[in-house]
């Protein structure tokens, strides 16, 4: 088997044997940009009341406790991972624990030392940036903070040539939409991979102004009919419960940076915190994680008895943002399923 | 005089886990995953210390019932398959 097929498989295994194989570290919810479209709060308003972030030492028991548990692939996120004032040594106990680290970025912060740095860890897998737009004014327009465009691509591209996989990741909102096959082109040109995906969530705090930045069904239709077309892949129609399903709280999991356990950074579920329990007992025993893993396509009342499952692209981080309903629906993604179905089989 | 013979040990730097009882070792710089079997996944773990080829086909034979020859040829062709990959050095 090549390396995509093993993972592929390895996949599929942690999701049958419920091995926490990707987790997800957040480090902090503070972040030096302001996106319009942030899922953790809205960064224009003062923030919540934030917690105690984890502190070096609770950090470490977690990621020994991971490593028992099973995990490899080890992603560092934020808010903006690298404005932890101790991410150089967060990643250095990481790496030396035996994790395939991923970097979750805004990019900002890659500098010459820092790119240099990044690059010397032999367990680094790759490092994901967000991107917003093809131009500087659409991306800079987006993140709030002028130059972070320039940043952000000066940091990939350091990466880049020093051998670091880089992955864009673009998120298509209303204001940069029209560029969507610009960023595309300029991605592929530059031999970056990338991402890409119209999907924009409420957010952690229960407000949902970020909701407001999400492009109109017309729009959202010629994405599908063009840039957006790979992204078209129908499933089943009649999918079956592990058909339907995602890999939260099997092969996947989350720590927030206040030690809350989630079965995935984008679905803030609260299974248990590390403070109380370790990370082992939580993935094992709690009730939300054992409730996740016993669902059945029935459980999910709207979903079941549709007949755009095979278009729908559905995740429960929407859903559970918006209705607080891990099984619910996120009505915007019911439209998508209808347009992309339109789309594909007119 | 013969030179001593060369002593291996895996790659400190490099992602690994077992995973169902099967060590997964990653290769960043080559963007590639390895999985290995029972068997080697023995010889793996026991290359976390430097050892010889003559001190893993030794520690295989204890472990396995396995004849002394097969299992020399295994072990080289296995250390020098994890030498190519970059997945082990010389110490």
């Amino acid at each position: 088997m090549n390396g995509c097929a093993i993972l592929q498989d390895l996949n599929a295994r942690a999701y049958d044997g419920c091995i926490p194989l990707n987790v997800s570290l957040e480090l902090t919810l503070r972040c030096n940009i302001r996106c319009t479209h942030c899922y953790n709060f809205d960064r224009d308003e003062p923030r919540p009341a934030p917690g105690a972030e984890l502190s070096m030492e609770e950090l470490r028991v977690l990621m020994d406790d991971l490593r028992r548990a099973g995990t490899l692939f080890l992603s560092l996120t934020g808010g903006e991972a690298m404005v932890h004032p101790r991410f150089w040594e967060i990643a250095d106990e990481a790496s030396s624990r035996g994790f395939a680290l991923m970097v979750l970025s805004n990019g900002t912060l890659l500098t010459e030392p820092a790119c240099d740095r990044l690059a010397s860890y032999g367990s680094l897998w790759a490092v994901s940036l967000s991107l917003y737009g093809a131009r500087a004014e659409t991306h800079d327009g987006i993140t709030q903070v002028a130059g972070s465009f320039e940043r952000t691509m000066a940091g990939a591209r350091r990466l880049a040539a020093r051998g670091v996989r880089v992955g864009l990741k673009f998120v298509l909102m209303k204001a940069n939409a029209l560029e969507a096959e610009q960023m595309i082109a300029a991605a592929e040109g530059e031999g970056f991979d990338y991402s890409i995906d119209p999907t924009i969530t409420g957010r952690y705090d229960g407000t949902s102004g970020s909701l407001s930045t999400r492009v109109d069904a017309q729009t959202l239709e010629r994405l599908y009919a063009g840039p957006l077309r790979s992204l078209i892949t129908p499933g089943p129609a009649d999918p079956t419960d592990d058909q339907f399903k995602c890999n939260c709280a099997r092969g996947n999991a989350a720590v927030s940076s206040t030690g809350e356990v989630y079965p995935c950074i984008a679905t803030p579920l609260r299974a248990g915190s590390i403070r109380e329990r370790s990370f082992a007992e939580i993935w094992t025993d709690s009730p939300v994680f054992r409730w996740i893993r016993g669902l059945r396509v029935a459980d999910f009342k709207t979903c079941a008895p549709c007949g755009l499952k095979s278009w729908c692209r559905r995740s429960p981080g929407p859903a559970y943002l918006l209705t607080g309903n891990y099984t619910g629906i996120d009505p915007w993604t019911c439209q998508e399923a209808s347009i992309i179905k339109s789309v594909a089989a007119p | 005089m013969s030179s001593p013979a060369p002593r291996y040990k895996r790659d400190a730097r490099l992602p690994h886990q077992e995973v169902q009882g099967q060590a997964v070792v990653v290769a960043p710089a080559r963007r590639e995953v390895h999985e290995f079997d029972e068997t080697a996944t023995f010889l793996w773990s026991a290359l976390s210390r430097e050892r010889t080829v003559a001190e893993l086909v030794e520690a295989l034979c204890e472990e396995y019932e396995v004849d002394a020859e097969a299992a020399e040829r295994d072990v080289r062709e296995f250390v020098s398959m994890l030498e190519e990959k970059g997945l082990v050095v010389r110490a």
